[in-house]
């Protein structure tokens, strides 16, 4: 075999990763002028944003005029319990609202209020109906729309084309290795700034809404460049996925149905939210089922229901429930919408909802109740980012979407991702386009590394015993279901770390057969290299974290820490061995941090 | 229940020359849910890791594991076995499309056949940076039914006309250019028109609507391609939308 051939492309800006934030980067480096390439694992279109159903969180004030984004900024730092970096969260609710308009300037059309204009709906965490959508199929409308527009702006796409690794020349990012799925051949893209907008690491764990795509790479990419991770303990157990069959455990089921009238009820039939009002949000949640009832239908005079408690909240409740053994035959809980609303209703505003529960689990939503319970979905943690550029600390280096942290904190509200997509992805495609035009020198790419790695990638192949990598892909996966989940503690923690180092002596003798097209087995043996790093890091960052916050719920520290307030978890690389640290959070401004007392 | 499986396997440009191909037996345990993904995924962990086939949402979202089972495209991962019978399933990648190698097909004629339509929307010169659009008005009603195409290619493989005519656009990117022909913020439509009206294009489908069978999301594109060539009647001959032309 030609090991060490590989081909070359040469872009000022080059994308990784072309779901939403990455889309809207090209997009938006595109525009500046400079020549950019988007590289995708997948197909151009079938990224994570497209199964995005409740919508867009943005502060446009169409169905409640009081919503500003100081609100939408004070909902979304609660929501992540302060944890959030402040700038960020800021941008993110003044800007919002300008991206979801520019997305019907590029042809999208949300659903329409009777006067015409977006309509809002309810979601959780957000304290006034806030998510512009197109029924429950809002990703979809997004990444078209998005798609469209960057194809017709002369972006080159490389599909199915997998990065392996950064290169640098000295201490700037300078381009990535990789290889095309299609063909197993390598390339090299040479550029002077690199924006990672590859998604999240939920495919660690057994039960996720992710898909096989979701595994660490732009988190992995970046550390290994010699880049900063923050919050990577913060992993958001999505309250409600499907429990059964067995085949979809863990695939999602939108907010928007409790958004829209569903409740959430235990095996008693009682609506069990009531009993597990944190503190923290009391004083705006009802604590009776009449208050809850009512704001359904009156929304100003009433507060709202339990059930839209933030989703670390509602996970975390739904896990209470199951463990007193009041769970559903299928081990969730229930969530009724059939109750409340007509069936005409459901079948309108919840049309995916309602064909996935009926085809694939032969229930009619609209008649009866679905069994849901809690499944690994967003990260908050990753590539530490300047919030104004999405700069990471290495140079050259920008990250925006899932893949980059400190947006959403300890815990992220629901419609906040697609918000969060377009706002820094246009941010990071911007600054990168500018980095490149300012940057001026020369970048050189050792061939002898490009070579180095290229060979590596090809040891597979060679190796004699070894085994299967689905199945230390699947031992990872249960050891970060079972270790390191929704409930944390030591013990497992460090377990969970002993068990990583295991497997990644198996993954390093995987072995596979084949050739070197097309093959999904070698895919899946080269992405056990970044399973395997964010699994750590996670497990890592949950160890040093000595209290419970948000995405992060530690049995022996049950309570949130004034003191851990105050820090990020920080890995990086030292030596080759993922070290943490801990640092103080950016301070947020007096004029902001008034929002917090203001109100009650 | 033990499930045979016959499946089309093919590495192109390996021994045995390019387009070579074979059908290879599998089984797997079924239950009453399994679907045909849940069929191919368990080989591919289990039995054969080389076994080649797109799939990302699980749930019917993101149209990447459309291929032909017994004879017709379908969405692996919304078909459940038991819906198909007890007979062995045969499973091959779509019709009318390259084969990369196994299941997977290139999708660039798709990706080809919506540019050729010009199927990007463009805002119309001066329009409000916010357009005042009824929600339940006849000009989305028109445009919903059709816009949720999710980009399988299934209509792509079940069209005949595709296979007869290269250059005929198909389907969903006739499809795709309905919703933005009928939508009042779009300002390529003028333009867009002599690529529709080209004689491979609007002309060339029979109308046997074997695309809108197959759909998983239940759009025709046979009725969005009736309303273009309505639409396009009515162009040529200056008769405003909304008004019947006379019969006789």
């Amino acid at each position: 075999m030609a090991t060490a051939e590989y081909e070359t492309h040469e872009h000022d800006v080059l994308i990784i990763g072309a779901g939403g934030a990455g889309l809207r980067a090209a997009i938006e480096a595109a525009a500046q002028g400079v020549s950019v390439g988007l590289v995708c694992k997948s197909l151009l279109g079938k990224a994570h944003t497209v199964m995005a159903e409740g919508g867009i969180a943005a502060a446009l004030g169409n169905v409640w005029p009081e919503d500003t984004w100081q609100v939408h900024f004070r909902d979304t730092m609660r929501g992540g319990k302060m944890l959030n970096n402040w700038r960020m969260a800021q941008l993110h609710a003044q800007e919002a609202p300008d991206r979801v308009l520019e997305l019907e300037r590029w042809g999208a059309l949300f659903d329409r209020t009777k006067d015409g204009l977006i309509l809002q709906r309810d979601f959780g965490g957000h304290r006034y109906a806030r998510l512009a959508h197109v029924g429950d199929r809002t990703g979809l409308e997004m990444i078209r729309t998005l798609q469209y527009h960057a194809i017709h702006q002369g972006i080159d796409v490389y599909m199915e084309c997998k990065i392996e690794r950064l290169i640098k020349d000295g201490d700037r990012v300078a381009g990535a290795f990789g290889y095309w799925r299609n063909t197993g051949k390598f390339v090299l893209f040479k550029a002077k700034a690199v924006v990672i907008a590859t998604g999240g690491i939920g495919k660690a764990w057994k039960f996720t809404s992710n898909s096989w795509e979701y595994t660490g790479d732009g988190h992995s990419l970046a550390l290994w460049a010699g880049a900063d991770l923050i919050d990577m303990e913060f992993v958001q157990f999505h309250p409600t996925g499907m429990v059964w069959p067995p085949s979809v455990r863990g695939i999602l089921v939108t907010e928007g149905v409790r958004g829209d009238g569903g409740t959430l009820k235990n095996s008693k039939g009682e609506r069990f939210m009531f009993k597990y009002i944190p503190e923290f949000f009391r004083s705006e949640t009802a604590d009776t089922e009449a208050e809850a009832d009512r704001w359904y239908e009156d929304k100003k005079n009433n507060r709202r229901t339990p059930d839209l408690l933030p989703r670390d909240e509602v996970a975390r409740a739904i896990n209470s429930e199951l463990k007193a053994g009041r769970g559903s035959p299928h081990g969730g809980v229930f969530l009724d919408i059939n109750t409340r609303r007509p069936a005409d209703y459901v079948r309108k505003r919840l049309p995916s909802m309602y064909h996935q529960f009926k085809e694939l689990a032969d229930v009619d939503i609209t008649r009866e109740p679905m069994e849901v319970g809690p499944t690994c979905h967003y990260v908050m943690g990753g590539v530490r980012v300047d919030a104004d550029t999405t700069a990471g600390t290495v140079k050259g280096l920008f990250a925006a979407g899932e893949s980059a942290g400190g947006m959403h904190g300890s815990n992220r509200l629901g419609g906040n991702s697609l918000s969060d997509l377009l706002v820094f992805g246009r941010r990071a495609g911007l600054y990168a386009a500018l980095y490149a035009k300012d940057f001026g020198g020369q970048l050189t790419v050792s061939s002898a590394e490009v070579e180095s790695l290229a060979r590596e990638s090809l040891e597979p192949f060679s190796r004699s015993g070894g085994e299967n990598p689905y199945a230390v892909q699947a031992a990872l996966q249960d050891v970060m279901q079972n270790l390191v989940g929704l409930i944390r503690n030591q013990t497992e923690l460090q377990d969970a770390l002993v068990k990583i180092e295991g497997l990644k002596e198996r993954a390093n003798k995987v072995r596979v057969e084949g050739g070197r097209a097309y093959n999904p087995g070698w895919h899946t043996a080269l992405d056990l290299r970044s399973l395997l790093t964010v699994a750590e890091c996670s497990a890592r960052a949950a160890l040093e974290r000595r209290e419970s916050r948000g995405g992060h719920t530690r049995e022996d520290y049950p309570q949130l820490d004034p003191e851990w307030a105050k820090v990020n978890v920080v890995l990086r690389l030292k030596n080759g061995s993922i070290t943490g640290s801990r640092e103080p959070l950016p301070q947020m401004p007096d004029d902001l941090r008034k929002l917090f007392e203001d109100r009650q | 229940m033990r499930l045979a499986l016959r499946v089309f396997r093919c590495t192109p440009g390996t021994a045995g020359g390019d387009g070579a191909h074979r059908w290879q037996a599998y089984e797997v345990e079924a239950g009453a849910d399994t679907t045909v993904l849940d069929a191919l995924v368990a080989i591919q962990r289990e039995q054969d890791p080389t076994l080649a086939f797109r799939w990302a949402c699980r749930v019917g979202m993101c149209g990447s594991c459309a291929m032909v089972v017994n004879g017709r495209e379908r969405w692996a991962c919304r078909m459940r076995v038991h819906d198909l019978g007890r007979v062995t399933l045969r499973v091959r990648p779509l019709y009318h499309f390259p084969v990369l190698r196994d299941l997977v097909v290139d999708m660039a004629p798709f990706n080809a056949r919506l540019r050729a339509v010009d199927g990007a929307f463009r805002p119309r010169a001066g329009a409000d940076s916010y357009a005042l659009v009824p929600g339940g008005g006849a000009e989305r009603r028109a445009i919903d039914v059709a816009i949720e195409c999710i980009g399988c290619g299934m209509c792509l493989s079940a069209c005949t006309m595709v296979a007869h005519d290269p250059r005929f656009p198909g389907p969903a990117a006739l499809n795709r250019a309905f919703t933005l022909q009928r939508d009042s913020r779009e300002g390529g439509a003028e333009e867009r028109w002599p690529l529709l009206l080209d004689e491979d294009a609007l002309t060339r489908c029979h109308g046997q609507g074997t695309c809108t069978d197959v759909c998983p999301m239940g759009l025709s594109p046979t009725d969005s391609i009736l309303k273009l060539r309505r639409a396009a009647v009515r162009r040529a001959v200056g008769i405003p939308r909304g008004r019947r032309p006379r019969e006789g």
